[in-house]
């Protein structure tokens, strides 16, 4: 049984693990990459620059991640009640979107809400223009990430919004349940599992995000991976050190919202 | 006489139908944009743009290395997720089933890869893979073997949520009972259940590899250039051509997702012939 | 049966983490011999010449270049040449400056790149990571002493010089130097691009330290100026991209010359204006350095050469590039498309790029605490 891992197991070590290790390994190095030291995590963990980057990228990730997995549990839910064709085109129109992210949404967001967008310019002239808002701000990234977040989540959560069979709503409908209490007591307890897990995705794939908000913002807005981005790599004199801490710590912030995740799962069950 | 369960149905229905076009147009938005751009001449600061052609479809279409670019993408990808589900979906799977308890760390696992910044792992991986006996840096396989990383985490949760939907441990017990090895039992009853997951999986894996750059760029490069790394370079060069690109480049996986979930569809009907799933309500809307 | 499982799980990640760190360590100490294709003989005596050089880069049959894509400076001119005179292949792999370098070191047991093109600051930065081989090429002597290093490690092969970009669909008066667009009124903004990561936007601070009274050492004045500006809510946040400026993003952007005056070609030359600041800008340099563990070394010293010959010189000049060697007679409808010199009266050069270094070390930081903090 325990053979059907090895190939898993294998790779792990051989495409993740070795370069974890050796990033690891790098964040307790000084500048010059010899030695051990903590100084790269003080310094990552204290200096404002930093500590404004995790806060924002972990706010971004939040909302970003809640409002997509909300309206794609109402989405999948939908496509769910349509018929077998209907369906597969349906979760084929939305997972084609799932190829769009980076440079290219990026520029389509310019296109129709940048300075001189399609849209602005359209608000503008119906009189509308409080409904513009600056897109290449912290903001603006929300409304992007957003976008993006949502065709990941309906992917994720639809086998599950599948699972919940039509019976059980008619059976809870003649006991007198009325909808709300339905999912209140049968739906929403069977998906939630899938939800947490779903909701750790989707916030591990927004920390981790950069095209995107690079192509929109360049650095003007403090992200977390953009601060490891502008440490390793472009014409900067690298500080690999401190670019490793950096990442350590958006994974340890990683596990920190997973384990968050599956305490109000615990919760939740105790609690009904 | 009064159904109160239909008429919920038929309010329902409206409502589905409302939510679905809602969330559609707001996602299709942003591509027709990008459409209207591509074949735009020029689109500066005005509401629409200034005039339309086809110009830079057709300069598209004859540049040769786009086409390959294509070709070079759909194999690394498509090599990649069928390794992967291979490997993954049974591995998973034992995990699930067997060993409940190391569930907790594969999920601190395929947290990983989101926190290792691209850069990070390419160069790494360079100097781990450039020497030895597995000098495979610089070919196909290192970026192969680099994708199967970056498309775990969601691989993962696909097959998680779908072996959970199934009550898969249910399933097994009852195979047994009728007599069925562990083997035959995941092949023949856990599988063809999942395989809405599987292939919600492997769609959504291809679309992340199909997307993905700074891997392709510093692993293989200009040596294998997939279509992003010829997209990437257009960015810095003109927007109506990436446009045209990132357009192009949708239609052809929407032909392709349509046809794979065709295939997939027709196979797990006949496997589902007698299986008890919520699959495939033949009839109209079910709202 | 619980007591089994429960320290299988642990045990089973500690060997993993124990294999990972095991093999992590091994594989950084890997020296190794690395399969020597190092025949070089820059330093020595005779260098060869561009005649010498062809068979026996014609032997080897290709070169691979990074950072070096034909849409830049008209590279592509020059891998097309080399093709067609000498059927050298070529394929490239766009990446910034340090990325080269890294590629360069980390990929020495089993090199795949031959040639880069660098900022003249990253030019030190490779050679003391011993990435590269010299190899000083016929035209030495032609070369100016700042644009070259001692032994040959690396070469400057084209200069650039900041300068703006402006749309005259968008802004009514474009800016001739920096005053102009401090005072614009709000008309417009300036696009400066990502002063932490692209040498092009570190030079336009620079550029903007040095027409105000301070130098490579001295980044204060620029700093100050980009400070007033942004406090006026006149600096844009959007990158300098080419499809930026197409979608009206960009009104004005500080530009490499040859980048500003190859995107106005590009979209439309008619609507653009470029033009160097008048207070003063910088002159910059892009030098190749060729992969001391190179796979095709011969034909990456025919490339250097190539880029550096009179051919060469004039496709970097069509790529709106200033050549480096001064004495290269250039056609009239190239040379007529170039900024006119009178511009340039004020562009001054780095004088010390290990200075220049430790500026833009701080260089990032600085602009995030002083001037992005004030961006509206």
């Amino acid at each position: 049984m325990l053979l059907v891992l090895v190939p898993f197991v294998f790779w792990l070590i051989a495409f993740l693990a070795l370069p974890f290790a050796g990033m690891l390994i790098s964040s307790f190095q000084h500048a010059d990459g010899q030695g051990f030291t903590f100084a790269q995590y003080v310094k990552a963990l204290t200096h404002p620059l930093y500590t404004q980057s995790l806060l924002n990228s972990v706010w971004l990730s939040f909302v970003s991640s809640l409002v997509g997995l909300v309206i794609a549990v109402f989405a999948s839910y939908s496509f769910t009640r349509f018929s077998a064709k209907t369906r597969d085109v349906l979760l084929n129109i939305s997972n084609i979107f799932n190829n769009f992210s980076g440079v290219p949404l990026a520029f389509a967001f310019m296109i129709i809400l940048g300075t001189n967008g399609m849209f602005t310019l359209l608000f503008d002239k119906l009189g509308m223009g409080f409904l513009n808002f600056d897109l290449r701000s912290l903001k603006g990234l929300i409304v992007v990430y957003t976008y993006f977040q949502i065709p990941l989540a309906i992917l994720l959560v639809y086998p599950s919004l599948y699972a919940i069979r039509e019976e059980w709503k008619e059976s809870a409908a003649l006991l007198g349940a009325s909808t709300w209490q339905f999912w209140r007591y049968i739906g929403v307890p069977v998906l939630l599992p899938s939800l947490v897990g779903t909701f750790s995705v989707l916030f591990a794939n927004a920390m981790g995000a950069l095209a995107t908000a690079y192509a929109l913002t360049v650095r003007n807005v403090n992200l977390l991976t953009i601060q490891i981005n502008s440490l390793v790599t472009g014409d900067v004199f690298p500080r690999q050190e401190l670019g490793s801490a950096l990442a350590v710590v958006l994974f340890v912030i990683l596990l920190i919202a997973l384990f968050i995740n599956e305490k109000m799962l615990q919760l939740v069950r105790k609690g009904s | 006489m009064s159904n109160p369960a239909r008429t919920a149905r038929s309010k329902g229905r409206w409502w589905h139908i409302g939510v679905t076009s809602v969330v559609l147009a707001v996602l299709i938005i942003p591509l027709l944009a990008t459409f209207l751009f591509s074949i735009s001449t020029v689109w500066q600061n005005t509401i629409l743009p200034d005039g339309l052609t086809l110009e830079w479809y057709g300069r598209l279409f004859s540049d040769e290395r786009f086409l390959y670019a294509i070709g070079r993408s759909f194999l690394v990808s498509a090599v990649t997720v069928v390794i992967s589900l291979a490997i993954m979906v049974p591995a998973i799977f034992v995990v699930v089933l067997y060993f409940p308890g190391l569930e907790k760390m594969l999920q601190s696992v395929v947290l990983l890869p989101f926190a290792l910044p691209g850069v990070v792992t390419a160069v790494g991986l360079i100097k781990i893979y450039s020497s030895g006996p597995i000098a495979i840096s610089g070919t196909i396989w290192i970026l192969i073997g680099a994708y199967f990383i970056v498309i775990m985490p969601y691989v993962y949760q696909s097959t998680r949520n779908s072996l959970r939907s199934i009550h898969a441990a249910q399933l097994m017990e009852a195979a047994e009972v009728l007599g069925a090895g562990k083997v035959k039992a995941f092949v023949f009853v856990i599988l063809p259940n999942i395989m809405p997951g599987m292939m919600v999986a492997s769609l959504l894996s291809f679309s992340i590899l199909f997307s993905e750059f700074v891997l392709a760029n510093m692993l293989v490069g200009g040596s294998y250039e997939v279509v992003q790394v010829y997209l990437h370079r257009m960015l810095a060069t003109d927007g109506h051509m990436s446009s045209a690109i990132v357009f192009t480049f949708f239609v052809i996986i929407s032909l392709l997702f349509a046809l794979v979930l065709r295939i997939g569809r027709g196979k797990s009907r006949k496997m589902n012939a007698t299986s008890a799933t919520p699959a495939d309500n033949e009839g109209g809307v079910t709202a | 049966m619980q007591e089994k499982r429960q320290w299988t799980k642990p045990m089973m990640f500690g060997v993993m983490l124990v294999l990972a760190f095991m093999l992590a360590a091994c594989g950084s100490n890997k020296g190794g011999a690395n399969s020597s294709s190092e025949g070089d003989n820059g330093g020595e005596d005779k260098i060869l010449t561009l005649e010498e050089l062809v068979p026996l880069a014609q032997k080897e049959g290709k070169v691979v270049s990074v950072g070096m894509p034909d849409a830049w400076a008209n590279w592509e001119e020059t891998w097309r040449d080399l093709k067609e005179k000498y059927n050298l292949d070529h394929s490239d792999t766009d990446m910034g400056s340090v990325d080269e370098i890294n590629k360069f070191a980390a990929e020495k047991n089993n090199p795949t790149a031959d040639i880069g093109d660098v900022g003249i600051a990253f030019g030190p930065m490779a050679v003391e990571k011993g990435v590269t081989q010299p190899f000083k090429t016929e035209y030495w002597d032609e070369i100016p002493d700042w644009a070259k290093d001692k032994e040959g490690h690396w070469i400057v092969g084209y200069t650039g010089s900041i300068a703006f970009l402006c749309n005259k669909e968008l802004v009514s008066k474009c800016p001739k130097s920096w005053a102009d667009v401090e005072n614009n009124g709000g008309e417009y903004q300036l696009a400066v691009g990502d002063v932490a990561g692209a040498a092009q936007a570190q030079n336009g601070v620079l550029a903007a330290a040095l027409a105000f009274g301070g130098d490579e050492g001295n980044i204060d004045p620029g700093i100050e100026y980009f400070k007033r500006l942004a406090q006026k809510g006149l600096i844009s946040k959007a990158d300098v991209t080419v499809p930026n400026i197409q979608k009206g993003e960009v009104a004005v952007a500080i530009l490499w010359d040859f980048n500003a005056l190859g995107y106005r070609e590009q979209i439309d030359p008619d609507k653009f204006e470029v033009a160097i600041p008048e207070e003063g800008s910088v002159i910059s340099g892009y030098a190749t350095i060729i992969n001391k563990y190179a796979p095709h070394p011969n034909a990456a010293k025919l490339a250097r050469t190539y880029i550096l010959s009179d051919a060469g010189q004039i496709n970097l000049a069509k790529g709106f590039a200033r050549p480096i060697r001064q004495n290269v007679q250039l056609p009239e409808e190239v040379a007529a498309k170039l900024i006119p010199s009178e511009q340039y009266k004020n562009v001054k050069p780095v004088k010390d790029y290990k200075v220049w270094e430790n500026t833009v070390k701080g260089l990032g930081e600085r602009w995030l605490e002083e001037v992005q903090i004030h961006i509206k």
